[in-house]
């Protein structure tokens, strides 16, 4: 639906009273052209992954001379390469792969023997419930020490939850999981230092998490608040005598919103990818450790997999964000 | 109740921001079916009592004496929550810019329910009908279609219009209007003035109007109180005060109006090669979809040296996409644009830094088109760096200190960063580097609007004195046809992208053909500042 531009002629009068009145069209909250648009864009960005993806793979060398054995009789390399198509021209070789991407058909993993993309989906649920919980844990976290930061009246109390978000997030991820294990597993004995499977085991790694996601959506949120605060249409709301809560909550909180959604963007790609380290730490049974063996073992066929799903998963969270924001803003809607 | 007491008694008022009495000690008084006018620059302190009155004071600024009654109750001895209640249903604020004073996230019709009184917003249908006449009063047409539309989708005119159904939704008593048409089109000013008027004595309502506008002033206000460094210099009926003004600081800000009855400069013969040339200019942008949006829709013009040309129309009229393509900025879709018989867009390396040369650009805002990090020296010295010749290179400094007193700025300046100056040293400084390079042709956007009375009237006479003294061509845009008037040879009005008509200014401006000239001229304010001299002979 396409918005219709209302231009006022020099003198306008109103309709007479007691014309009847029309009732207002209610409107989709977004046009099915902007959605259109924002998911063709995700494809794209989606096929511009598998391709880059694939050239760097191209651009490391034939992967049969890591499938063959070093002692083995002369004429072997050439054999595998053939075997796999790997003599082919890098074309025809791309032309192959976009086929098999496209219908899911990726050949199997050279360590498990398996299709990758099962692989993947095995280890999926695990990696997007910390994935999640990380993110939402670190939401509320940042949001709020945000929200202190911008209205709080005690100085201390403005500026200590941030501070504090700040300094945590200045510690790399696996030695705050170090500490973090040393205090709830090892002193405290509260909590399992790894493994998965129980809610238990979710907190140490999901905190991990938070803390990164938590400050900057922290400091966003404050600037934006500080920001809104004081504009003018702010004042205009004040003007209307509501009660000074409902300002805040219609006019400040929800105005500042879309650059916060915007960071959550790009701390949940952060998250979906950036988790391999926490995974690892905390012997997670996620995405991040099966990459993470994959690329050891040169198990090319499921990097593939695994980069891939990551992309899609950033495309998509994207996707989700750009989405929320025209929901939030009327004037991103384009 | 409402006794002897006047609507609003302002007594001793005192702002403070910081350590600064940015209010001084200011008394005045509104009473019902008044319009007040509070006049002064910027930095005199209206705004700010307005904002005091109520109260919606920047957090950094605080009252801290003086009384503010409302129908004989002192709204400062109330605590905030009675004072919040009481604002709330008798005084109804308008604000300068309505493009940014309404919520872009919410629908209008939101904005509008929310004004409301508490106890109509909690009923769904009398809500609707109440919004709806309100939308009704303040000229707005199908008003039900319009309540699930954004501000953004709004003109700026029509937005004022909600902004004043918000300022009158709760029935109030008084109308404190900041500002209220300094960001609108004259002709939409005079529609949106018209319509608080007519509020004013239907509702019977008192209106306390800000505005450095002493035009509007004039036409609109019934009394006048002048404001200067904080305090009220003089306050009187309005005629009196347009008659016979007392105090010093009203008659320089009398004597600095434009005034559309000042002479013209001369016209200048046509004679050489002309400096610029358009030929059938038609600029098209891409629109959403839709059909082609002609901004500037095939325009022909010649300028000879020595010219100054005016172009003025409403906004969207295609006056600064023009001056986009007469400066090379932009190029046109369709036809040409030649200086000095070259076209900037075909020319090679050479061709086009000696062009570069010779045209160029000064913008509206002196706040925004400086790099605050550079100093002025810098400022002014980088065309000199990027385009000058060897010789000028060299003799750089010497050049800086010439361009500062030739703007009348001391040489010190050049060490001085942009927050360092006024508003009108800054346009100096914009105006000095527009002419390190010795430019032919100079583009200037709006260069006095965003600056004071007493201010404009000096950077118009510098212009006017560098045009003689170093024989430039101009290009000016402005809204304000007086600043027109006194600038520039000749005139053409912009209407749709097309120029409707062209002469010199005395011919166009005293006696215009086309009709929309005349209706421009007669939405001009301040028609009762000068007599019937101001008013076009055939408008």
């Amino acid at each position: 639906m396409t918005v219709t531009r209302h231009e006022p002629s020099p003198l306008e009068v109103g309709p007479p009273p007691g014309a009847p009145a029309r009732r207002p069209r209610r409107r989709a909250p977004l046009s099915a052209r902007y959605v259109a648009g924002r998911l063709a864009t995700a494809l794209v960005a989606v096929w511009a992954v598998f391709t880059l993806v694939f050239f760097s793979l191209l651009a490391t060398g034939n992967p049969a001379q890591l499938l063959v054995a070093p002692d083995a009789p002369p004429g072997e390399l050439e054999r595998i390469t053939a075997l796999m198509g790997f003599d082919r021209p890098p074309l025809e070789q791309y032309a192959t792969f976009l086929g098999r991407v496209v219908t899911g058909d990726l050949p199997d993993s050279i360590r498990y023997d398996e299709s990758p993309l099962a692989l993947v989906a095995e280890r999926l649920p695990a990696s997007i419930t910390l994935g999640l919980t990380g993110l939402l844990l670190g939401t509320l976290l940042g949001a709020a020490a945000g929200y202190l930061g911008a209205t709080a009246r005690r100085p201390l109390l403005r500026r200590l939850p941030l501070s504090l978000l700040t300094a945590l997030d200045a510690i790399p991820s696996f030695f705050l999981g170090i500490l973090l294990i040393f205090v709830f597993a090892i002193v405290l004995r509260s909590l399992p230092a790894t493994g998965g499977g129980t809610l238990a085991h979710l907190v140490l790694p999901a905190l991990t998490l938070a803390v990164v996601v938590a400050a900057p959506v922290g400091r966003i949120f404050r600037t934006a608040l500080l920001d809104v605060a004081e504009l003018d249409h702010v004042r205009t709301a004040r003007s209307k005598g509501i009660a000074p809560a409902a300002v805040t909550a219609r006019h400040v909180v929800a105005n500042a919103l879309p650059p916060v959604l915007n960071v959550l963007g790009v701390q949940a790609g952060m998250v979906l990818g950036g988790a391999i380290v926490t995974e690892a730490l905390f012997g997670w049974p996620g995405l991040g450790q099966l990459s993470v063996s994959a690329l050891n073992n040169r198990d090319y066929p499921l990097v593939l997999a695994c980069v891939c799903v990551i992309a899609i998963g950033f495309v998509l969270v994207n996707l989700a964000v750009d989405l929320l924001a025209a929901l939030l803003d009327p004037r991103n809607r384009r | 109740m409402t006794g002897g007491h006047p609507l609003l008694e302002v007594t001793d008022l005192r702002t403070r921001i910081k350590e600064a009495d940015v209010v001084d000690g200011v008394s005045l008084t509104v009473g019902r079916g008044e319009t007040v006018g509070l006049v002064g620059e910027s930095g005199s302190g209206k705004t700010l009592t307005a904002l005091s009155v109520v109260g919606l004071l920047p957090r950094a600024a605080r009252v801290v004496g003086g009384r503010v009654a409302l129908d004989g109750q002192d709204l400062l001895a109330l605590t905030d929550k009675r004072r919040r209640a009481m604002l709330a249903a008798d005084v109804g604020v308008i604000f300068q810019n309505p493009t940014v004073a309404l919520n872009p996230r919410l629908t209008v019709g939101a904005q509008l329910r929310e004004a409301l009184p508490a106890g109509l917003r909690r009923d769904r249908a009398g809500a609707r009908r109440r919004v709806l006449e309100l939308l009704d009063q303040v000229g707005i047409a199908r008003g039900a279609e319009r309540l699930t539309a954004y501000p953004h989708e709004f003109s700026g005119g029509l937005n004022q219009r909600i902004m004043i159904a918000i300022a009158i939704a709760r029935s109030p008593r008084l109308l404190v209007a900041d500002e209220p048409t300094t960001a609108l089109d004259v002709s939409v000013q005079a529609q949106v003035l018209d319509l608080l008027d007519t509020l004013r004595a239907d509702l019977g309502l008192g209106v306390l109007l800000v505005t450095h506008d002493v035009g509007v002033v004039a036409d609109r206000a019934d009394r006048v109180a002048v404001m200067h460094a904080g305090r009220i210099v003089e306050q009187a009926t309005t005629a009196e005060v347009l008659e016979r003004p007392a105090h010093e600081r009203t008659r320089s800000l009398l004597a600095n109006v434009p005034r559309l009855d000042d002479p013209a400069p001369p016209p200048v013969a046509a004679g050489g090669r002309p400096v610029l040339e358009v030929r059938g200019a038609v600029r098209q942008f891409r629109s959403g979809g839709g059909a082609p949006i002609r901004a500037v829709g095939g325009v022909d013009l010649v300028l000879h040296p020595g010219q100054a040309l005016g172009l003025v129309g409403e906004s969207g009229s295609g006056k600064t996409t023009l001056a986009r393509l007469v400066v090379g900025l932009d190029r046109p879709t369709e036809g040409t644009v030649l200086h000095d018989g070259d076209d900037p867009h075909t020319l090679d390396r050479a061709g086009r830094a000696r062009w570069r040369r010779r045209v160029q650009y000064v913008f509206q805002d002196p706040y925004g088109s400086l790099d605050p990090r550079l100093t002025v020296d810098r400022i002014i010295g980088e065309p000199i760096e990027l385009s000058g010749t060897p010789a000028e290179r060299r003799a750089r400094r010497e050049r800086i200190e010439e361009l500062l007193a030739e703007v009348d700025l001391p040489a010190s300046f050049a060490a001085r960063q942009p927050d360092q100056l006024s508003g009108g040293q800054r346009q100096r400084v914009a105006i000095a580097r527009a002419l390190a390079l010795d430019p032919t042709l100079v583009v200037a956007d709006e260069p006095v609007s965003a600056l004071d009375l007493s201010v404009q009237a000096t950077i118009l006479a510098l212009l006017r004195r560098l045009r003689e003294t170093r024989g430039l061509t101009y290009v000016v845009i402005s809204h304000d046809l007086a600043v027109i008037k006194g600038l520039c040879t000749d005139v053409a009005v912009m209407q749709g992208g097309r120029i409707v008509e062209r002469g010199p200014t005395e011919e166009v401006l005293g006696r215009p053909e086309h009709p929309y000239t005349a209706s421009l001229l007669a939405a001009v304010p301040g028609r009762r500042l000068a007599g019937p001299a101001v008013v076009p002979t055939s408008a």
